[in-house]
């Protein structure tokens, strides 16, 4: 893939938050260099974000009950509403993994849709359903319900995790083509995919994108493009 | 220390991406059971925790709820709103994340305004304990951070959000309480799992410890371990380091 097709497919993400804020409008100024098509961002960095882009097509990525997603469902809809007040052009919500470990799935299609109603049209709706965590059936029920209450992009992972090699160090639990396939398979072209989860190189990136990913979001956003010729 | 001294020590916080519902409740009703300091729960989980502490209220433990856990990054207007829940909630406290994205920009007005405007919508009726980021800043940082803490009448400093995000040394609360201890209670978060650390952190002036496995530390049986290879999670052997 070249380089300028692979850039519009790329969301560059601030992950951590102990960061000042020449870090969030390098972020800012980075995407509009290399062409992404969107930052992801805390709530508390979504001024800051859209006073300094000046490119139209670069979109403002508000996380929303971020990481955990122990908002209730109207507290998720009330954050979605101040996001976009404050200018968020998207909106990326962790999905409540509790209520899907319960398998009770009708709470997660009410989830999504109050917050489908909270956007209003005026931001994409992003959830993501840490899949890490779910089984391949709690994975495809939920994938089920995004086709139901009509979300824009269901993302892999919040990219948080970790989990142990023999040593007991921690490694991250990285976005593959395996989840990026089941998700496919339960939302067929109804629902967008967004792989998310230490996407280091460009080489994992265009194997996700390959499996069926529309987009990727990553941290190293200008180190994988970089290294695509 | 005794395990009836630590229970009384330990914080919890039950909401664990992974834990089905069952497992949260299990895990309020023991807390309980075992008359732990606190136990802190997510904003959507703030009425179990009212409903189970009707039923299992022991004079002790206390109720708590996180807004903008770990990260802080929150806006202003979500934390006031949650703040306010909490408060409709009759919650005992609230764990806030601080906006250390301003900190880090030498922004201390909009720190110091956010913070304000938490502890007004609580008003004075439940503890505002910040989540600091100890381990993350320099001492400088830290004294400025604890100093607005004083200033503003806060009088608990949680030490760190926990989860990976670094080790808490003994040395980091030896110096919150040397140079701030008269005003400021500690409580310990960031990867506290032996004893013996947490007996050395006491004997240098923590007072609490928020932590994940509060069964390990306190000795008695194991906590809920999960699982990313099956996917689901039990009562099990500890498999990460300590």
């Amino acid at each position: 893939m070249k380089r300028e097709e692979l850039a519009k497919k790329i969301e560059s993400r601030i992950f951590d938050i102990n960061i000042d804020y020449p870090n969030v409008t390098n972020l800012c100024y980075e995407a509009e260099r290399y062409g992404f098509c969107a930052v992801q961002v805390f709530p508390c960095m979504v001024e800051l974000c859209v006073k300094t882009i000046q490119a139209p097509d670069i979109k403002v990525n508000a996380l929303i009950s971020y990481p955990h997603g122990g908002f209730s469902i109207e507290q998720k809809a009330a954050e979605v509403k101040d996001a976009v007040k404050k200018g968020a052009t998207e909106v990326e919500v962790v999905m409540n993994t509790r209520e899907a470990k319960t398998h009770n799935y009708d709470y997660i299609e009410r989830e999504m849709k109050a917050v489908m109603d909270a956007a209003n049209g005026k931001a994409t709706v992003k959830f993501i359903i840490e899949i890490e965590v779910l089984t391949d059936e709690e994975a495809t029920e939920t994938c089920k319900a995004a086709v139901r209450a009509g979300v824009d992009y269901i993302v892999t992972s919040t990219g948080l995790y970790h989990t142990l090699d023999e040593n007991k160090n921690d490694v991250p639990l990285y976005a593959n083509e395996k989840d990026i396939k089941l998700i496919r398979a339960a939302v067929g072209d109804k629902v967008k995919i967004q792989a998310q989860g230490y996407i280091s190189s460009a080489a994992l990136a265009e194997k996700l994108l390959t499996a069926g990913a529309d987009r990727i979001t990553t941290e190293y956003a200008k180190q994988v493009i970089i290294e695509t010729v | 220390m005794y395990d009836s001294q630590m229970y009384q020590r330990a914080i919890l916080s039950p909401f664990l991406q992974f834990c089905p519902n069952d497992v949260i409740e299990r895990e309020i009703r023991d807390g309980y059971a075992k008359k732990v300091r606190s136990i802190i729960v997510e904003p959507y989980q703030a009425p179990l925790l009212k409903r189970i502490e009707k039923e299992c209220a022991n004079g002790i433990t206390r109720t708590g709820m996180t807004i903008g856990y770990p990260f802080g990054g929150l806006s202003t207007e979500t934390k006031v709103a949650l703040t306010q829940y909490a408060l409709e909630q009759q919650l005992d406290e609230v764990d806030i994340g601080i906006n250390i994205n301003a900190i880090l920009s030498n922004d201390w007005d909009r720190a110091h305004d956010e913070l304000e405007k938490v502890l007004r919508a609580a008003d004075g009726k439940m503890n505002v304990i910040p989540v600091s980021w100890v381990i993350k800043v320099p001492l400088e940082t830290l004294d400025k951070i604890c100093q607005m803490y004083i200033e503003l009448g806060i009088k608990t400093v949680k030490t760190n959000p926990g989860l990976h995000f670094g080790d808490m040394k003994v040395e980091h609360v030896k110096y919150i309480n040397d140079h701030y201890g008269d005003k400021l209670e500690i409580e310990v978060a960031g990867r506290c799992r032996t004893r013996e650390k947490a007996e050395a952190m006491t004997a240098e002036g923590a007072k609490y410890f928020h932590m994940s496995q509060w069964r390990r530390i306190c000795g008695e049986g194991f906590d809920y371990q999960f699982d990313y290879v099956t996917k689901n999670g039990g009562y099990t052997e500890y498999k990460d380091r300590l």
